[in-house]
């Protein structure tokens, strides 16, 4: 009986945490991409190409995901993917001028 | 003297020809009305009334960041494409409205549903307005009393407020937003004016980026990152674009000259 009883609580427990265990990468992959777009500009050119990948990689991952969950990260992603390769353009323009004037 | 009143007239010419560009004069909103998005991309033909948002309700607490970055509402009335599913599953609206967070002394009533009885429509109203709201103008009048002044817009000087301390903005909604470091303060910067006789502008790039984050403006916005990068007129900025993106609908509006052009004449 009691042990029927920690199975039904198991299956219970797990179908709460389902939805919540399903979204956490993605929110946890999303965070590690788009935690520096306040430094944006104090990034090298590497580590803004590494991000730059890892928005790329994460867009693809949300083919699975729902409409609506898509609809949310994908507009998050555009904005944090777009500002890294705008600064990503400003510095390699940048690095042309500096190399012009020489 | 005469240069002030040759730089009024362009701003108003300028200002003429970009609300020319729309097809009709645009009806000037009461301060109450000043901010507010009315969304229908699906309301009606799910038989409700348009969504109504009043801007104001809600930046008294949060940052444009926390909104418009971190849970994704768009720059535009309608391009979200919010549905009543979006918000059910606790996201767009729903990630507030949901009937469980706690905020000031109750909980925030839940966005949408699939089914409701005629109770549960007085809650659906408070965003599917189909007549004006007394209650609502009463509200912001009486929010307002205690707010900075300014003469245009909705009458609040929102910068103001939150340097007196009569409004703290939150910028962070666990499970939502990004963990980031502390921004660092950007310096504000003055923008050369086109024409002559008017004050350049000083730009506070530390209260946008505070408020705004730099994803919201960069490079949707402003392709530019150095000074100067992007160029642009007074008649689209009346069109709605650059500045005029949000200033005008929602943040202070463009005909409040000062508060943009505010450098000393040299």
């Amino acid at each position: 009986m009691t042990i029927r009883f920690f199975i039904a609580a198991f299956i219970v427990l797990c179908l709460f945490l389902a939805p919540a265990l399903a979204e956490s990468p993605i929110k946890a992959e999303f965070d590690a991409a788009c935690a520096k777009t306040d430094d944006a500009m104090n990034l090298s050119v590497a580590e803004l190409n590494e991000l730059i990948e890892r928005c790329s990689r994460l867009r693809k991952s949300l083919e699975k995901e729902d409409e609506t969950v898509r609809k949310v990260y994908l507009k998050r992603i555009d904005m944090c993917e777009n500002l890294y390769r705008f600064v990503l353009e400003a510095k390699a323009r940048q690095q042309k001028k500096g190399e012009a004037a020489k | 003297m005469k240069k002030s009143y040759l730089v009024l007239l362009l701003l108003l010419v300028g200002a003429g020809m970009a609300w020319a560009q729309g097809g009709m004069k645009k009806k000037k909103p009461l301060p109450y009305e000043f901010g507010t998005v009315t969304l229908n991309n699906y309301s009606e033909h799910a038989g409700m009334p348009p969504a109504v948002f009043d801007h104001w309700v809600h930046r008294k607490h949060f940052t444009c960041r926390l909104c418009h970055v971190d849970i994704g509402f768009g720059m535009t009335a309608g391009s979200t494409k919010i549905k009543a599913a979006d918000n059910m599953k606790g996201y767009y609206c729903g990630t507030c409205h949901n009937g469980q967070s706690e905020f000031g002394k109750g909980k925030l009533f839940a966005s949408c549903a699939k089914e409701y009885t005629r109770e549960d429509y007085k809650v659906c109203v408070n965003c599917h307005r189909v007549d004006r709201s007394e209650a609502r103008e009463d509200a912001f009048y009486d929010f307002a009393q205690g707010m900075p002044r300014e003469t245009f817009g909705n009458g609040i000087n929102w910068e103001k407020a939150e340097e007196m301390g009569k409004i703290k903005l939150t910028d962070y909604l666990e499970g939502v937003s990004v963990k980031k470091a502390k921004l660092k303060t950007q310096q504000d910067f003055s923008l050369t004016s086109k024409v002559e006789g008017m004050p350049d502008i000083i730009f506070s790039h530390k209260k946008h980026t505070v408020w705004s984050g730099c994803e919201l403006c960069h490079p949707d916005i402003f392709v530019g990152v150095k000074k100067g990068a992007t160029k642009y007129s007074m008649v689209e900025i009346f069109d709605g674009k650059y500045c005029g993106v949000c200033h005008g609908k929602v943040a202070f509006p463009n005909t409040d000259c000062q508060r943009c052009h505010s450098a000393p004449v040299q």
